[in-house]
């Protein structure tokens, strides 16, 4: 009988174990999906000014500025899922890596100051939304193992976790920005 | 690193090797007694050797002897003394002006701006405060005594919890030796060696070699990267007592687990924040850092915090010391080149100067 007691309270233990274990991976995760919405929020609060200020010069890339724009007000919908946040997300850093390459083809635009500025905080938002990135992603490689692995799988099936999205980083992101392009965040 | 060609750098050191040839001809010079006359121990050592004669002469030989003896005695104190201080003056003066040579010439041959300080100066000039003693050539070199030594733009304070944070050690436990400054780009950086040195730890207790970094933007938060022995030592009893460290690190923080496989084998990463640790350790700079470990028979410490990174390199090397004494000049060229190149290798494999690395 005391066996048996033994043998169940270490059960129960291991169960207990295993919930929070699961619960402190989804927290760490809902935290850092918080982060990299306020690093995106920064990216989002820069597109008006830079479209308004390329306008100005780009007559022939008028159908990127608007899918920028469209895409800006897509990803700052409340209820999206992250799934639909992720693909925004690539969606709005390919056509703004496509805005940056066809700012080169207009050399007044390029020695503009409001545009010199824009293109700084740009590239640090930029580099923190990387850091982000890189953060989230190594957080939830953590939780979707938890969700996978043997023991915590059949809990975490029974509580309805599921794997969740990884964002895709760019090669380019590997690349850093110079000092003399970084400002200092508050 | 500049590679230069065998004439090429027979030729820029040329004036080097000249001046360890005066150094050893100065030493051996010293040998022979000067400065006898005018000692008080000279008058005595005068009126006692024809004294001695004199009772040989009338046939005391006894009382004679003896004086001679005594004589001889009063002589070869004089002369070692005489020898020793000037040896002395010599070492250190002569080191002053090797090291100040050597560096000059590197910064020629490497293209890079540093100084030299050393705390040595304070034996030659007897002064605690900064002095200046050479300026030109775009260098500008200074002495003063390690005690005083910290870079500027920081507070003590900060100043001790980052020294205290690498080492173990505050900075009245550590002697600083062999300081460097320079500029790469946008980071001023200064280098010194460090070790527990004549303290009550005892000569052999700590050494390493400490590069300070000072970026112009000021982190918001705190970053300190080990060594990963534990993890590697001991696995997952070896990755429970890494968290029980962290608990006892003088600032909040967590264990952060970084992207690279590679990284991770070397390093374990404490910080307080996840996407900041990501900011600061961007692949290409973990790169680096693995790189540093590989290279380095060093363990490495990094702390990071406001405008500051501390790096420690805890080894048992002595660098940038000669004893040329023992040593052939070519050998003493050839080890202090070693441990110039060494340091700027270091220097170039971290790469700090911002093109590398982001800093919010």
């Amino acid at each position: 009988m005391i066996e048996l007691f033994g043998a169940l309270s270490v059960i129960v233990l291991i169960l207990i174990w295993m919930y929070n274990f699961l619960i402190h991976k989804k927290n760490e995760v809902e935290n850092l999906v918080a982060s990299v919405d306020t690093t995106l929020k920064k990216r989002f609060d820069l597109i008006p000014n830079l479209v308004r200020v390329v306008s100005k010069y780009m007559e022939h890339e008028k159908n990127i500025l608007e899918k920028v724009t469209e895409l800006r007000v897509q990803a700052m919908k409340s209820g999206i899922t992250q799934k639909e946040k992720i693909s925004l997300d690539q969606k709005l850093s390919s056509s703004l890596g496509a805005i940056m390459i066809a700012v080169e083809s207009y050399p007044d635009l390029k020695a503009n100051e409001n545009m010199l500025h824009l293109q700084r905080i740009l590239h640090e938002v930029e580099a923190q939304i990387a850091a982000a990135r890189r953060a989230y992603n190594q957080t939830v490689t953590n939780y979707n193992n938890a969700i996978e692995m043997v023991p915590t799988n059949m809990m975490a099936s029974m509580m309805k976790y599921e794997r969740k999205e990884l964002f895709s980083i760019a090669e380019n992101e590997r690349e850093n920005v110079s000092i003399n392009d970084v400002s200092v965040a508050s | 690193m500049k590679k230069l060609s065998t004439q090429e750098r027979e030729r820029l050191y040329a004036p080097l090797e000249k001046a360890l040839h005066q150094y050893k001809y100065d030493v051996a010079k010293a040998a022979v007694p000067k400065g006898l006359w005018g000692f008080p121990l000279n008058i005595m050592w005068l009126m006692l050797f024809p004294m001695g004669l004199y009772l040989l002469n009338k046939g005391k030989i006894a009382g004679g002897a003896t004086i001679l003896l005594l004589t001889g005695l009063i002589y070869w104190y004089i002369r070692r003394g005489v020898i020793l201080e000037q040896i002395k003056d010599i070492n250190d003066t002569a080191k002053f002006r090797v090291i100040n040579s050597f560096i000059e010439l590197f910064c020629k041959e490497q293209n890079v701006r540093w100084e030299y300080v050393t705390y040595h100066a304070y034996l030659e000039f007897k002064e605690y405060e900064k002095k200046h003693i050479a300026q030109g050539n775009g260098m500008e070199l200074f002495f003063l005594p390690h005690e005083q030594y910290m870079p500027e733009n920081i507070s003590e304070e900060e100043f001790e919890e980052n020294l205290k944070s690498v080492s173990g050690y505050g900075r009245a436990d550590l002697v600083m030796d062999d300081i460097i400054t320079g500029q790469n780009g946008e980071v001023a950086f200064h280098y010194c060696n460090v070790s527990t040195y004549n303290k009550e730890y005892g000569e052999a207790a700590y050494k390493g070699e400490l590069l300070m970094l000072n970026f112009k933007n000021s982190l918001e938060g705190h970053l300190y990267i080990a060594p990963d022995t534990l993890e590697k030592e001991g696995g997952f009893l070896g990755k429970g007592l890494q968290k029980s460290i962290h608990s006892s690190l003088p600032f909040e923080n967590e264990i952060i687990t970084m992207d690279s496989p590679e990284f991770e084998k070397h390093y374990v990463v404490y910080g307080t924040d996840k996407i900041l640790a990501n900011y600061i350790l961007t692949p290409t700079f973990m790169e680096n850092l693995t790189e540093l470990a590989k290279m380095q028979e060093s363990d490495i410490y990094i702390r990071l915090y406001k405008q500051w990174m501390f790096i420690m390199l805890k080894n048992s090397d002595n660098k940038f010391e000669f004893s040329l004494d023992k040593g052939d000049v070519p050998d003493e060229i050839v080890k202090m080149h070693q441990d110039f190149s060494n340091l700027l290798r270091i220097i170039e494999t971290i790469d700090f100067n911002m093109h590398e690395m982001n800093i919010r």
